[in-house]
Order: C-alpha cells, then sequence, then structure tokens
C-alpha cells in the first residue's frame, strides 16, 4: 500500500521535474514532505527513477541525517547539542529533556507522540541552550520551558 | 497609530518575538518587523516610534 503510494508520487514527480540525477536531493526532499521519511523500501524505486545505482541513493540518504529512515513522532525535539549550548548547560538541560519527555535523546516515545533528537548549532549560541520545537526556535531552554514544551507536546 | 518596530530574525523569534508582536497588533498598534540590531541579551526588542524617533523596551 505505502509501497504504491511511493511509486505514484516518484512517477508523478519525475514526470514534472525530470528524471536527471540532480534530481535526487529534491526528490527525496518531496518523499519525506509526503510520507514523513525516505524508507528504505522506497530506494530501489527512487534509483530507478534517476537512472542511478541503490548505493548512490543509499548514501546520500544515509549521509544526510536529516532525512529521516522511520516515521518520527507527532512532535519533533531538536536539542542542541553544540559546544556554545553545552558550555551554557546543554548537556544538563539535555538530561533533563529526556526525563521531563519520558523518550531518550534520539528516540521515539513509545506512544509516538514526540522524538527528541540532536541537532548541532543553530547559530543563535549568545542565547543558549536552544531547541526546535516542531520547527520553531526555542532559546534559553530552562526547566520552566521545558515544561511548556512538554504541555504543548502532550495537547 | 503607534507605530511599533520588533525583530523577526530567529534569534528574537527564539525569544518570543513573535508572541509579543501579535499581543502590540491585538492592541491596534501597526506592527512592523525588521531585522534585530544583534542585541540578543535585550530581545524580544520593542521600539516604538514617538516624535521620529524610537524608543526601546526591552525584557
Amino acid at each position: 500500500m505505502q509501497q504504491e503510494e511511493t511509486t505514484r508520487l516518484i512517477e508523478e514527480w519525475t514526470q514534472v521535474h525530470g528524471r536527471t540525477r540532480d534530481r535526487l536531493l529534491p526528490l527525496l526532499h518531496m518523499l519525506q514532505e509526503e510520507i514523513g521519511f525516505v524508507d528504505d523500501a522506497a530506494i530501489p524505486a527512487i534509483a530507478a527513477a534517476l537512472n542511478l545505482s541503490r548505493a548512490d541513493v543509499h548514501g546520500v540518504v544515509t549521509f544526510y541525517h536529516d532525512f529521516r529512515r522511520a516515521p518520527a513522532g507527532r512532535h519533533v525535539v531538536k536539542l542542541c547539542r553544540a559546544e556554545s549550548c553545552q558550555a551554557r548547560g546543554g548537556a544538563a538541560m539535555e538530561r533533563a529533556a529526556a526525563d521531563r519527555l519520558g523518550v531518550a535523546m534520539g528516540e521515539t516515545r513509545r506512544d509516538g507522540q514526540v522524538t527528541l533528537e540532536p541537532v548541532y548549532c543553530l547559530g543563535l549560541c549568545a542565547i543558549g541552550p536552544n531547541a526546535l520545537v516542531d520547527g520553531r526556535p526555542v532559546a534559553r531552554i530552562d526547566a520552566a520551558a521545558l515544561d511548556r514544551i512538554a504541555q504543548e507536546i502532550a495537547a | 497609530m503607534t507605530r511599533v518596530y520588533i525583530s523577526r530574525d530567529m534569534a528574537s523569534v527564539a525569544l518570543g518575538a513573535d508572541e509579543v508582536a501579535r499581543a502590540f497588533e491585538a492592541a491596534g498598534c501597526d506592527v512592523v518587523r525588521t531585522g534585530s540590531r544583534g542585541l540578543f541579551s535585550i530581545e524580544p526588542l520593542v521600539e516604538v516610534e514617538s516624535d521620529g524617533k524610537r524608543i526601546g523596551f526591552g525584557p
């Protein structure tokens, strides 16, 4: 079912945007946008559509960490783990976030409500520790901010 | 109508500039979203236009 949907999306998209190898990244973005992740099972279809090897496609998908290879939770919290945020207490906030949200770093909570992920620098170093909550930037993460995020996610 | 300038760069937004801008809009102000002055320690910074000058207010 999912597989048919993927094949249909690839077919329609390549008819509009072409089948040259430089279409690989935009095609992957489209699939992630439409389906939420890039399924390993879709790699042969992508390779065939753009006349690439499966290894080429696999290499690109796994190189860019922003391409998901499994579905994310309904909400995604990305917490910065880069140097400036660590210098401003980020490591403690990372532990607190895992505790408060009930999910380990890099994982999706069992109820599928939230995924907690690391990110390496949002460029807001002066006001860290920083996070992205469903794509929205949140600075100066502290216990109160984590409470607000947890409430938002529970809703 | 009172005109206020509120930054919309990512750091300001991360510190609540969008919520502040919505509150000023709800209060009937003419809100102009700008770039920031880079003074992130006093964001969200609101500049209120008065007599051709801008008076800044921070948190």
